[in-house]
């Protein structure tokens, strides 16, 4: 779309500061080499400096000590970035950025390291990981602490889950529910396309690494006995009715009316796409599905950096599929020619319909 | 599309105006990006299949079939070349795939006649075969996978060459790809892998030999690269590259010394050398960006 197309939607009022923005007035224009050599040097040396802080505080073993040195590196960081970093040229700036970033990392470690000095339990490191994310998120302005925040929280979120199981005496702990819920809560961030929020979508959806790690540990203690491990087996049957499609059904819908009434407007029969997902989603398995929607996300909102997300976990997902399917490798072969066939034969129908 | 975001990040557009003109981007670019990918996933999961087909009856496959399949390949692959042509994207992915079959056949021939061949051997047949299908194609896509053999054949080489040797055999490729002909010009990434790959390895080399010669060879190269990059060819990721090397050299040479040795010292000499570089570069840069407008 060309630039003039894009001003009509834009408010007469606000026409010259549209067409600043699409001039790319705003950026910095330092080179990425040089970034990556400020950004390494003022890391890591605030790293050294924060550890012999760290250091003294350590002497003292004493929880509120922590606590007291946390808050204040925090608050610090929060402070030196909103009165003196907007004064600073670009490449100040950008060095100061990662002194204070490691400032507040080490005020987030401090807190924690309190809170594993007064014995913490699973509910405790919950609540502070939550309250550590959500209070200076809007505060401090920076992908990367964010994303650790958040990360931190998921994280403390799977041990609850796992904790909850585990003293009911499960022996195999599916991590499915939870990573359904950070995908639907990460596939509405990314919607919504507010520029601060994405830190925390990447780092709920990113942590599902975590649980997948598990399920590939699983899967190479089954590969060196010879085959899949009997965890990983799933017959199809439960892959085609599986409860939680049910919610996916819903949540896509939704978005999916979401996308008309934003766009052409709702119509009654968009309605009927609840009962159309409910068939559609049947054949394949739950990371296929948020493949397929991270990859429509990403080309809607010509979003390389989601669409990439929706490619590996399409794989990921077409991988573990066929991976954990109960049946031969001969019956998986053909199979697997059987899709590749349906897919060509659906690009030629769609060829032909486009055409038309 | 980033603009469009930046416009509703800074509430100049409403949300539905940006998913309008998403709608109408998509609706432009949708149809052949969809059919690309059913083509894709079409061809990735139908090939797995066959490759799985083989393997689950590998044993029973007679052994000049085995042999068959894979002179079929690179025959399909090689014809697929010749009928493309060198110049066209596909008939350089055809020509570079002719050369990983050809590897292929190598370890089928190696597996079923038992020639005692080790890796070492057979990495060096398939990179001494490689070679005339490059100089043919003389592309980087052929030479990219040339370089790699080279490597990996020297690393698997019972003669255990040291690193700096690795950096000799691919400054040698790199020089090539510098003199003035037109011939031996590649792709701008074959410079970027190349030189990348030299610094890796120069500081790998060094952890090492802090107490040898060989703690020379980081700062060596970095000078190398400055004066390549910064007289002749002026290129700032390059220039980085080697101060960010230099820088490193000497923030390891310092921590030596018992002045500096210690959290604070060492936060202090990075965060000099690292400001130091940093200011350098922007200067440089600026420098090339006047030239460049002048």
């Amino acid at each position: 779309m060309t630039d003039e197309e894009i001003l009509k939607y834009v408010p007469e009022a606000q026409k010259s500061s549209a067409m600043e923005i699409m001039r790319g007035g705003g950026t910095d224009d330092i080179p990425v080499i040089i970034k990556i050599i400020l950004g390494i040097g003022a890391f890591v040396s605030s790293c050294l400096f924060f550890g012999a802080v760290g250091g003294v505080a350590f002497t003292m073993r004493e929880g509120a000590a922590y606590l007291v040195l946390g808050i204040i590196s925090m608050g610090a960081a929060v402070t030196l970035k909103k009165l003196v970093l907007p004064y600073l040229g670009p490449m100040l700036k950008f060095f100061f950025e990662q002194c204070v970033l490691v400032a507040m990392l080490f005020g987030r470690a401090c807190i924690i390291t309190a809170a594993a000095d007064w014995s913490f339990r699973e509910n405790g490191f919950l609540i502070l990981t939550f309250l550590m994310a959500i209070i200076p998120y809007k505060f401090f302005d920076s992908f990367i602490d964010r994303f650790i925040a958040v990360f931190l929280f998921a994280l403390c979120v799977y041990a609850k889950y796992y904790m909850m199981f585990d003293n009911r005496g499960y022996q195999y702990i599916s991590f499915d529910f939870i990573i359904l819920i950070f995908f639907i809560i990460s596939g509405i961030i990314f919607a919504a396309r507010k520029k601060f929020l994405n830190p925390a979508a990447w780092a709920l959806i990113t942590s599902a690494l975590v649980p997948a790690s598990f399920a590939l540990f699983s899967a190479g203690a089954g590969w060196l006995g010879g085959g899949v491990s009997v965890q990983m087996q799933t017959p199809y049957t439960d892959v085609i009715f599986n409860w939680q499609k049910i919610l996916l059904a819903a949540y896509f819908g939704l978005m999916f009316l979401a996308y008309k009434k934003f766009t052409s407007g709702v119509k009654n029969n968009d309605y009927l796409v609840f009962a159309v997902l409910i068939f559609a989603l049947m054949p394949f398995n739950l990371p296929i599905l948020y493949g397929l929607f991270f990859l429509l996300l990403g080309k809607f909102f010509d979003d390389l950096k989601v669409e990439i997300l929706g490619y590996t976990t399409l794989g990921g997902g077409i991988i573990y599929l066929y991976y954990s399917l109960q049946v031969s490798l001969m019956t998986k072969s053909l199979l697997l020619m059987a899709s590749g066939l349906f897919l060509f034969g659906a690009q030629q129908l769609a060829r032909r319909i486009y055409a038309r | 599309m980033k603009k469009v975001d930046e416009l509703y990040n800074k509430n100049i557009i409403t949300y539905g105006a940006l998913a309008k003109i998403c709608r109408q981007n998509a609706a432009q670019t949708f149809a052949p990006w969809a059919d690309k990918v059913l083509l894709f996933l079409g061809a990735a999961l139908f090939v797995a299949g066959v490759i799985f087909f083989f393997a689950f009856n590998w044993f029973l496959i007679p052994k000049f079939v085995k042999l068959a399949v894979c002179m079929a390949l690179i025959l399909a692959s090689a014809a697929a070349a010749f009928v493309k042509g060198f110049d066209s994207y596909s008939g350089q992915a055809a020509g570079t795939a002719a050369a990983v079959f050809v590897g292929a056949f190598l370890a089928v021939f190696g597996q079923i006649y038992q020639t005692g061949a080790n890796a070492y051997d057979l990495f060096l047949m398939w990179t001494v075969m490689t070679l005339p299908l490059a100089l043919c194609m003389n592309k980087t896509s052929g030479w990219v996978l040339f370089v790699i053999l080279v490597n990996v054949t020297l690393a698997l080489s019972p003669l255990n060459p040291a690193i700096w040797i690795f950096c000799l055999v691919n400054f040698a490729f790199l020089l090539v790809t510098l003199l003035p002909f037109k011939i031996v010009k590649q792709q701008p990434y074959f410079e970027y892998l190349i030189n990348t790959y030299i610094t890796v390895l120069a500081v790998i080399d060094s952890v090492d030999h802090w107490e040898n010669m060989r703690a020379w060879l980081p700062l060596v190269w970095a000078a190398v690269l400055f004066s390549i990059y910064f007289f002749r060819r002026k290129n700032i990721y390059f220039l980085g590259l080697s101060l960010g090397l230099a820088g490193y050299w000497a923030v390891v040479k310092l921590s030596n010394v018992d002045a500096v040795n210690g959290l604070w010292g060492m936060g202090m000499i990075i965060l000099i050398i690292s400001g130091l570089i940093g200011f350098t570069l922007v200067k440089i840069n600026a420098k090339f960006k006047g030239a460049k407008n002048d």
